[in-house]
């Protein structure tokens, strides 16, 4: 058994972690303490503390480390993700503040749970033991059941929250339950521990116990990435909950679920890689065509959008599904690229939904956009290239994400995998269906009439984060290749 | 060595980004200062490349991973060498004359900041396409000088005619474009690269065929880009632009951007002889037909844009018979007195307050003295009179022409050069000789020019008169010029032909320049032969010459009515609203940023918002038809037609969280069962 105290230097490498920690609990205690008008400091707290976890984390260099005896591997994989989640919330610090005090419920928790949140999912992403990514899991989902049901007042919000909650209870028995599976099965948590012992024997791959264990997995990731069947929790809760929230938990805990994922099944069970592959795969292609049709159906915008984060997922998955072939790496780039392209044209599309929205929950109908680009001609601008980064056309980095993920596919197809082809034609045509939906809003906002039902929220940081999710969308479309080499850089240490 | 050489696009970039940024509203009437600024920044670096090139020095460096899509990789990278070299000079010199040049010539114009924004892009995308190292980035710059062209003969847009004219230039280069993308393509897929070096060492796994069929779509685009038949008809328009810029973009840099090209690709093509003959004889073709056009011309900018064509079609004679140098050799002369005649032209437009007819002109010589000499110098200088820089290059392309056999187009460069000199003097008779026809309204505001627009012109016409120099040798062809390019070009030898052949040839040229000069003389000054009874006696080919050869006319049956009506308008709106919208808006999205607040200029922004919109009309109106028939019809089937899946999942939404954890359930065991009896 190595030393159960950690080095100065381990702890060191966990210093993103740590700051965005003792951030989050400075806001829980002073939150009581601020007077009502300067309650603009915990928000400010918030962003300093994300800014300089931000900062520390491109500080920390590209080596590979295994600290805390195993439990958490800090690398480039974990620090593209974490730089993800830290770009997240900063923007959604920005998005909640007028937000929350417009519909009166500026409190310094909410703050504190978003960096809880955002702390569990860094953890996530840098953990490399079972028992840690369960850890920072539940760290990350019970901050989200608070966020979900944030608007106190508000049944839907509540409505989200417990809904949100029991059906991740489930999740999270089935996963724990695969996880205590393993360990009976290895005699680890450790991934790569598992790993090396069910590739040493090799006939275990077929044992049925393990093959369980690896479905509950499934099942367990399947529900934080939202994968069909197992997305029945999500167009409730992102509708129920607090517009800044979904924006949060459509890209933050999707991106954690897909790192911890990656990490699980490509580490730890890459001896059923075959296996894994062809469900993943059948649940790539169920999830991207549920969540597209279901989207075509929407008269709401914001439940269209929860849909259409559904359909995202399928997308991604698809880059999962290709970690387990020989082009491994670049399934697995591809899939980070597509998370961080994500990222920009969602939040975005959010941040719209909040600058321009009828009062606390009620939903904004497709028909509230018409003619929106005569009153706002500047917004709707804004919204059209996030719009058009959604449906994946160039010159946006949703056209490069998707480009590079269906290249992937294609690239195993050509290899002679005729189910890959498959694949390809189905996530080629489930793009189109997209398209659809999208343009159909840019075609209220372009070309109807209408008059004004929503109420202009307008602040600055709302803006600025509208400009600077269309600004990076633009600027990574046309410069991909920087990320892009990161990507291939940080899934080098899974290979 | 080179290091610093990304520091020459640089200098313009910042100074469009200076003037497109904050010339409308802080820099305003200082934006040549900027402009200028950069220039000569660029200039100073091309001098010192150009040194370091002579000494030896060359440079090829990837600066950045553009894109990777498995074995596709692009890169942006530079290359310097010779002929590197030799452009960037052509390039600084004629574009710090124009810079200058258009102080005096865009004074007071409302759009000034706007004229410079546009002139500092042009420039650093002019670099950026002599300084690439791969196909791609050639690709895209080439389609970069060709945006800013099109912005500049559109840039009077308030006058119905130069917006026809940006049009007229976009759809032509289109045609161009497209064969030239397909070349780019085709090489991509023979050789799996784009970057020139590569490619040029692997020409001889390329076997004919292959090699033809890629330098024929290549010399598509040359054609479309450099004004050859059949794409030349959008050059004579684009004079519609400031004059400056024809002299910088439609003379001496951007239509020679195909014969770069050509030059840059010289192995390639010299693995495809097909190509090369018929570049000889459509360049033969276009220097003979474009020159007898402009025989007839009445406005003194459309008799130089038809010469430039000619001229042009001069080079590719040259590179066609295999002596790239000559080719090269005569774009540089070109540049610096077919510059010099534009900005001369303009000063005497200028001048007559924007009259262009040469008829109504006349015995301008002693109203403005230094027009009238400098563009004497030119006249010489393209005649082809030894020893001025013309006769050398000309001369030598001709010379080539004869060597590798090409004897019937030679014989139609002779017939062009006569042409050449009689269209050049009669255009300086007309315009500074003889009685003044000038009327009395534009007599009065009759001056000479400022020194910020002569100055240039006496630069560049010392530049015409003595560039010949470089390539003055004897034995011929081995001066200054031939070694410095014969290192880069993959010239073919044809032998050397008996020197008194070789100065028969010569004698020859000067002999058909002088004659055309000399009947010139004796229609428009003597008076002794009438022009009118030549045109007479000429007849038919009078109207065919005065009427363009109908050209216009043709394709405007074939192409605009039958093809394009529908789509020009939306290609015009695209290009007229969206480019510069997008240009106008990139501005003030950064000055919203920069004031972060929300009252940014609203009137820029609807420009860039009704550019994006004429978009997005279009692209809605499809949607609008998918809408109507697809999506309804696919919505439908989705609710009706499977109805089993649409109305099912709609019902299995139900909102109790119980239903969901019994679906979340059933779909795991499903997958189970699945799996294990699969498994």
């Amino acid at each position: 058994m190595a030393n159960l105290l950690p080095s100065v230097q381990d702890i060191l490498l966990l210093t993103p972690e740590i700051i965005i920690l003792l951030s989050g609990l400075l806001i829980l205690l002073i939150t009581p303490f601020v007077e009502p008008k300067y309650q603009r400091i915990t928000p400010s707290l918030a962003i300093a503390g994300s800014l300089l976890a931000f900062i520390a984390s491109q500080s920390l260099g590209a080596g590979h480390r295994v600290i805390l005896n195993g439990m958490i591997s800090v690398s480039l994989y974990s620090a593209f993700f974490q730089n993800i989640f830290l770009i997240v919330n900063f923007l959604v610090v920005l998005l909640s503040l007028t937000y929350l005090e417009e519909e009166f419920a500026n409190m310094g928790e909410y703050y504190a749970m978003l960096m809880f949140a955002t702390l569990g999912m860094m953890l996530m992403a840098a953990s490399s033991d079972l028992l840690s990514i369960f850890l920072a899991l539940e760290l990350m989902s019970v901050s989200l059941y608070i966020l979900a049901g944030y608007f106190r007042r508000h049944s839907e919000s509540n409505e989200a929250a417990i809904k949100y909650y029991l059906t991740g209870v489930l999740a999270s028995a089935f996963m724990l339950y695969g996880i205590s599976l393993i360990y009976g099965i290895t005699g680890t948590t450790n991934l790569r521990a598992v790993g090396d012992f069910i590739g040493v024997s090799g006939s275990l791959a077929r044992d049925p116990a393990l093959g369980m264990a690896m479905l509950m997995l499934v099942m367990g990731f399947g529900f934080k990435i939202a994968a069909v069947p197992f997305h029945m929790w999500l167009p409730d809760v992102y509708e129920g909950s607090p517009t800044c929230v979904t924006a949060f938990m459509s890209v933050g805990p999707k991106a954690a679920g897909f790192a911890a994922v990656l990490r699980v099944f490509y580490v730890g069970l890459g001896s059923l890689r075959l296996e894994w592959t062809v469900i993943f795969a059948i649940l790539s292609v169920l999830t991207m065509t549920t969540g597209n049709l279901l989207a075509l159906t929407q008269k709401s915008v914001k439940r269209m959008l929860a849909y259409s984060s559904i359909a995202h997922a399928g997308y991604a998955i698809l880059g999962l599904t290709v970690a387990g072939t020989a082009l491994e790496g670049a399934g697995m780039s591809s899939l980070l690229f597509y998370m961080f392209s994500y990222l920009f044209m969602n939040v975005g599309a959010f941040a719209v939904l909040i600058l321009l929205r009828k009062k606390a929950l009620t939903s904004e109908s497709l028909d509230d956009f018409n003619g929106l680009a005569q009153r706002a001609p500047f917004l709707a601008f804004l919204m059209a290239i996030l719009l058009l980064s959604l449906t994946g056309l160039p010159p946006t980095v949703g056209f490069v994400g998707k480009f590079y993920v269906f290249g992937a596919v294609i690239q195993v197809a050509l290899t002679g995998n005729g189910f890959y082809g498959l694949l390809a034609v189905i996530a080629v045509v489930n793009a189109a269906i997209s398209a659809f939906y999208y343009l159909r809003l840019l075609m209220n906002i372009y070309l109807k009439d209408g008059a004004e039902t929503l109420t202009w929220r307008y602040s600055h940081s709302l803006m600025f984060v509208i400009v600077f999710s269309a600004l990076a969308t633009l600027y990574f479309g046309i410069f991909p290749g920087s990320i892009l080499s990161l990507a291939q850089q940080s899934v080098k240490i899974l290979l | 060595m080179l290091a610093y050489i990304w520091l020459i696009p640089l200098f313009p970039l910042l100074a469009f980004l200076a003037n497109g940024f904050f010339g409308r509203k802080f820099i305003k009437h200082n934006a040549h200062a900027v402009s200028i600024v950069a220039i000569l920044g660029s200039a100073l670096f091309s001098t010192v490349a150009f040194i370091a090139v002579v000494r030896g020095a060359t440079l090829h460096h990837n600066v950045y991973t553009w894109v990777f899509a498995g074995e596709f990789q692009a890169s942006i990278g530079f290359q310097v060498d010779a002929l590197t070299a030799t452009m960037l000079m052509i390039v600084s010199i004629v574009a710090t004359c124009v810079h200058i040049y258009s102080i005096g010539y865009m004074h007071g114009d409302d759009s000034y900041y706007r004229y410079f924004t546009y002139l500092s892009l042009f420039c650093f995308s002019m670099y950026m396409l002599v300084l690439a190292n791969n196909y791609l980035m050639l690709y895209v710059f080439w389609e970069g000088v060709g945006l800013c062209s099109y912005l500049l003969i559109g840039f009077w847009f308030t006058n119905p005619a130069p917006p026809a004219a940006g049009k007229k230039a976009f759809l032509a280069n289109r045609v161009g474009d497209f064969g030239f993308g397909l070349g780019v393509m085709m090489i991509f897929a023979t050789l799996g690269t784009l970057d020139y070096s590569t490619v040029m060492a692997n020409v001889p796994l390329i076997s004919t065929s292959t090699a033809t069929l890629i330098t024929l779509l290549l010399f598509l685009g040359a054609t479309g880009k450099s004004a050859q038949i059949p794409l030349y008809v959008w050059l004579p328009d684009a004079g519609e632009g400031p004059t400056p810029c024809s002299a910088l973009i439609h003379a001496a840099t951007m239509v020679t951007a195909g014969l770069y090209m050509i030059a840059r690709s010289s192995a390639l093509f010299n693995a495809a002889p097909f190509t090369l003959t018929l570049i000889a004889t459509i360049g033969a073709m276009t220097a003979l037909m474009a020159a007898s056009i402009a025989l007839v011309m009445k406005d003194i900018k459309k008799v130089l844009m038809y010469s430039t064509i000619s001229q042009l079609g001069y080079m590719f004679l040259g590179l066609g018979s295999g002596n790239y140098t000559s080719g090269i050799f005569h774009l540089m002369t070109h540049a610096f007195f077919k510059a010099l005649l534009f900005l001369g032209a303009g000063s005497v437009i200028h001048g007559m307050s924007g009259e262009r007819n040469m008829f109504v002109m006349g015995g301008l010589k002693k109203h403005m003295p230094t027009t009238w000499w400098t563009m004497f110098a030119a006249c010489v200088a393209i005649a082809g009179i030894p020893p001025f820089s013309g006769f050398w290059s000309k001369d030598e392309i001709l010379a080539s022409a004869f060597k590798s056999g090409n004897y019937i187009p030679w014989a139609m460069g002779c017939i062009a050069a006569f042409m050449t000199a009689f269209y050049m003097f009669r255009l300086l008779f007309l315009t500074f000789y003889g009685e003044s026809r000038v009327d009395e309204h534009h007599m009065h505001h009759l001056h000479e020019s400022p020194a910020t627009m002569t100055r240039p012109m006496i630069f560049l016409a010392i530049l015409a008169l003595i560039s010949g120099g470089v390539g003055i040798s004897w034995p011929l062809e081995n001066g200054f010029i031939h070694k410095f390019l014969g290192s880069v070009l993959a010239n073919q030898h044809h032998g050397s032909l008996p020197v008194t052949l070789e100065f028969g040839l010569m004698g020859f040229s000067v002999l058909i320049a002088v004659a055309g000069i000399l009947v010139a003389y004796l229609m428009y000054i003597k008076k002794s032969v009438s022009p009118e009874k030549v045109a007479g006696a000429m007849g038919p080919f009078y109207k065919l010459a005065l009427n363009k050869y109908y050209v216009d006319e043709v394709y405007n049956f074939i192409f605009i009515r039958g093809l394009v009506l529908g789509g020009g308008k939306f290609l015009w709106d695209f290009d007229a609203i969206v480019l510069d919208g997008i240009v106008n808006g990139i501005r003030h999205l950064t000055i919203f940023i920069g004031n972060f607040s929300w009252n940014f200029d609203i009137w820029i922004v609807d420009g860039i918002v009704n550019g994006v919109r004429e978009v997005i009309l279009f692209v809605s109106y499809l949607s609008a038809l998918v809408d109507g028939n697809i999506v309804d019809g696919l919505v439908n089937a989705v609710a009706d037609g499977i109805g089993y899946l649409g109305k099912g999942y709609r019902k299995v939404q139900t909102g109790f969280v119980q239903n969901y954890m019994l679906i979340m359930a059933l779909g795991f065991f499903v997958i189970i069962g699945a799996y294990f009896v699969i498994l």
